[in-house]
């Protein structure tokens, strides 16, 4: 359904610790479901797979682990060298087991 | 447009409409006028608790009436799922309010010796030290000095409870009637007569139960209804796994596994704006509880205004000039929403048996002369 515009330059960013290449320019939200990489976290309650939804900002579903701080995937530009992992199933609810 | 009925109820938040749902059941037709969306909305800004502990310990009657609302919330909970289909998120297996020092603990313990004394053995708690409540939440920080425990305390999404009353009122045949502030309101002849800025409404029985406006339309009919703004500001947090097993005064997981950061006072008059001092208390203090929480970010911030009365008990007042005449004024209107719906709107409808006491009348603010 989505293709990338030939303009887009690739740039090289890794997701859960595996290589990943996306068109630079554009929202890594955007990218994200560009490049079939669904889903892009699962729900911290029920585990559900979550992907972009309201893709302004506002419903937090594409939430990602950018450089170690999560972040809306909608808000931010895809930027080289970016390390990216998912959330959900191994996220740190503080317990000490 | 037939602008004539039994009932009116002037606010359609959580307390208008809890009493709406409950009159309209007893067969009465009813309306209820709403304000507009830009109106102080203290029922979209709610924290969410059933709240119990603590409530009424210089005023039995409450601790009572508290009582009473939370033992009637799992079948009101059944009743409005079963009705509308709405999940409302009740999860009433207790909570926690925790204590920051030692001498929070003592007051709080004083506090709670109290509550049982005027309930008796109906009234259940617990005072936890760390060690007993980091059993029971390992994620509580060692510098925490403990909490109380109620088994009565519980929380609900308050949005959705919203959603589910204004359903129900609807499913039992109120008219639900918004963007219609009172403007006035009189009695004329045998009945009342309400103006709005757009239409005239007449009713056999008037209602007023709208917030902090409470004060300007009972006065009206000569009740005099003191009710004043008390601001708390609220934080919302990502989604973290599930780490509360119950509610607490101070932080509350959602069903989606947000946190709600709140239980701030501020008496700035009609301001629901938020300042940085305050989120960043409340922030503080959640990360205090609960060291892990440091590392999640926020999502939004907001203020809403609780509606106070001088004792910070419910006024449930009929008017001695026109006895079809009621001002409901509360800030718990969440807790009590179960009780408002069955009991109390019992009362209105016209049965003397249920009514709530003399003790809940506005007059016991007034100025006696011996």
């Amino acid at each position: 359904m989505f293709r990338f515009l030939d303009t887009n330059a690739q740039v090289e960013v890794t997701l859960d610790g595996e290589s990943l290449d996306l068109p630079a320019g554009i929202s890594l939200a955007a990218a994200f479901i560009a490049a079939g990489q669904t889903p892009m976290g699962h729900s911290p309650v029920s585990h559900s797979p979550r992907t972009a939804y309201c893709m302004m900002g506002s419903c937090f579903e594409c939430v990602i682990e950018v450089d170690g701080v999560n972040q809306r995937a909608c808000q931010i530009e895809v930027v080289q060298g970016m390390c990216l992992r998912r959330p959900g199933g191994t996220a740190d609810n503080g317990s000490q087991s | 447009m037939n602008n004539h009925f039994d009932t009116i109820i002037v606010g359609g938040g959580l307390v208008g409409s809890a009493i709406a749902c409950g009159i309209a059941r007893r067969g009465r037709q009813v309306a209820v006028l709403d304000g507009g969306d830009r109106d102080f909305r203290a029922s979209r800004g709610n924290f969410g608790l059933i709240w119990v502990q603590g409530k009424g310990g210089d005023f039995p009657a409450y601790a009572h009436l508290t009582g009473d609302a939370a033992r009637r919330w799992p079948a009101f909970e059944q009743m409005l799922r079963d009705s509308t289909g709405i999940d409302i998120g009740l999860q009433q297996t207790g909570g926690y309010d925790f204590c920051l020092s030692e001498s929070d603990w003592l007051a709080r313990n004083q506090e709670m010796q109290l509550v049982k004394q005027h309930r008796g053995g109906e009234f259940n708690y617990q005072m936890f030290d760390n060690s007993e409540l980091r059993e029971r939440i390992p994620q509580v920080s060692e510098a925490i000095v403990g909490a109380s425990y109620c088994p009565e305390d519980g929380h609900v999404n308050p949005l959705y409870l919203l959603r589910a009353l204004h359903q129900k009122m609807q499913i039992e045949g109120c008219r639900y009637i918004p963007q219609q502030v009172v403007v006035r309101s009189a009695r004329e002849q045998n009945h009342f007569v309400l103006d709005t800025a757009t239409e005239r409404y007449q009713c056999e029985r008037i209602v007023f139960c709208a917030g902090l406006d409470n004060q300007r339309l009972a006065q009206d009919l000569n009740m005099t209804i003191p009710v004043k703004p008390l601001r708390g500001q609220l934080l919302i947090s990502e989604r973290v796994d599930p780490f509360l097993p119950c509610a607490s005064l101070q932080v509350r997981q959602t069903g989606e596994g947000s946190l709600q950061i709140g239980n701030s006072h501020e008496d700035v008059g009609l301001d629901e704006s938020t300042c940085l001092e305050v989120i960043t208390e409340l922030a503080t203090r959640a990360v205090k509880i609960f060291p892990h929480l440091h590392k999640i970010r926020l999502n939004r911030a907001w203020g809403a205004l609780r509606v106070m009365t001088p004792d910070a008990a419910p006024i449930y007042h009929q008017s001695s000039e026109h006895p079809a005449a009621y001002a409901i004024s509360c800030h718990s209107g969440v807790t009590l929403a179960a009780y408002h719906a069955t009991g109390l709107a019992d009362w209105i409808s016209g049965d003397e048996s249920a009514a709530p006491g003399n003790e809940f009348s506005a007059d016991r603010f007034s100025v006696r002369s011996h």
